[in-house]
């Protein structure tokens, strides 16, 4: 690299490079630079408003939490009243999501839901392919994650729920929130701390753990 | 278009708001230009001149800055009026416009489209491909940035994310893209079925031990 331009005079090699459309890229494959076969893994966390699934997901991250936005429905999105209006708040939904590289070419997303209920139709999107949820629970306000637990058992998909020890500590036992919540004793419940990494860690963990065993229990 | 002629010349001679207006943000002859449609509109209008008694005089100052539209504005008042609205409309509101990307309405980057070719998840990878990295110069405006963010793989949406653009128009554009082959869709952990399979979860598994 320290040889830079010495072969050629001063002014620049004499010879243009050929234009562009005499060399066309062929069709052919050619060796690419980031290998094509990344592939990513995408894990949600649910959870009421204001349980932490931000600070959850931002604990294991390896990016600040990006927010993405959905239009309301994608059918009225294409129509002028939507589209004039773009940073509409009422119309936009917004969902954070974090990313971890677990291999050279594995990258695992962790989606968490937007909180509001009126959102539904974007959990489909979410859970497609997701190898399981986190449910995140403040046991101050158990039926904030009701309708999250029941849309993931409605599409069977395999959820542990977190018990989130708010100020450090929990106030309530496993047992007792699982007889409150009525939850299947086959589903995992575990206490975390989604400030800490690590916890949020073993409960991702025990969420693939879940998951593998569920699928290997259904073949 | 409903203003008798006589009405308008009288409103002429005093300058509306946006007259004024237009002296600020616009070269000199713009105003002028805009009155002789006024009296253009004027002769056409004659056919109907009883129609010219709604509009008061008190009303005009305060319609034309919040009228946006020129054909609303045109029904409801003196038809001379959408000549002083229009200069209003335009040419103000463009300066004002943000830059970038969010200059543009997001799904007129699609041609009003909601719909990808390629079923694409919010988790799948898109890197930009060598045959993109090319013809990047070539690329229109959108393309570019997406294959700009893309030079390492990055998910739908985080390409949503980091372009402020709604997921929906974040897919159509990747979709038109994979489809002119100027990036790669990568696999996801369901290219093979609906579920991530078990090989795939065990690797997630080892990677997060390994965090």
């Amino acid at each position: 690299m320290d040889s830079v331009g010495s072969s050629y005079p001063v002014g620049g090699p004499p010879v243009a490079p050929a234009p562009p459309q005499m060399s066309r890229p062929s069709p052919a494959p050619r060796p690419t630079g980031p290998s094509p076969t990344t592939i990513s893994a995408k894990i949600v966390v649910a959870g009421g408003f204001g349980v932490g699934k931000t600070t959850f997901v931002g604990s294991v991250s390896e990016i600040d939490p990006l927010t993405t936005e959905a239009v309301m429905t994608e059918a009225s999105a294409g129509h002028d009243d939507l589209s004039a209006t773009p940073n509409k708040q009422t119309t936009t939904v917004a969902m954070d999501f974090g990313r971890v590289s677990l291999d050279s070419d594995l990258i695992l997303y962790l989606f968490g839901t937007p909180g509001q209920h009126r959102f539904w139709f974007m959990w489909d999107d979410l859970v497609r392919g997701a190898i399981g949820a986190v449910v995140l629970v403040d046991t101050r306000r158990l039926a904030d994650c009701f309708s999250a637990i029941d849309f993931f058992e409605d599409r069977g998909l395999p959820y542990v729920v977190g018990l989130n020890a708010f100020d450090g500590l929990q106030q309530h036992r496993i047992s007792d929130v699982r007889e409150a919540m009525s939850i299947d004793p086959s589903v995992p419940i575990i206490t975390c701390d989604a400030r800490q990494r690590e916890s949020t860690k073993q409960a991702l963990i025990a969420l693939v753990q879940h998951a593998m065993a569920a699928r290997m229990a259904a073949r | 278009m409903t203003s008798g002629p006589d009405d308008a010349s009288g409103r002429r001679q005093e300058p509306t708001f946006a007259d004024v207006m237009n002296g600020f943000s616009l070269d000199a002859k713009r105003p002028r230009k805009r009155r002789r449609w006024g009296r253009r509109r004027d002769g056409e209008d004659e056919t109907q001149p009883e129609r010219s008694g709604p509009p008061t005089p008190a009303s005009f100052p305060a319609a034309p800055p919040s009228g946006g539209d020129p054909g609303y504005a045109g029904s409801g008042y003196g038809g001379y009026e959408t000549g002083p609205i229009d200069p209003v409309r335009d040419e103000p509101l463009a300066p004002a416009a943000p830059t970038g990307a969010a200059a543009v309405r997001p799904y007129a980057w699609t041609r009003g489209r909601t719909k990808s070719g390629f079923d694409l998840a919010i988790e799948t990878l898109v890197s930009t491909s060598p045959a993109g990295r090319d013809q990047l110069g070539l690329l229109q405006m959108e393309h570019r940035a997406v294959a700009d963010l893309c030079d390492q793989p990055r998910s739908v949406a985080e390409i949503a994310a980091l372009l402020t653009i709604p997921l929906g128009v974040a897919r159509v554009l990747l979709g038109d893209m994979a489809g002119l082959g100027v990036v790669t869709v990568h696999q996801t952990a369901t290219t093979s079925g609906n579920e991530p399979d078990l090989a795939l979860m065990e690797r997630v598994l080892s990677g997060l031990r390994r965090l």
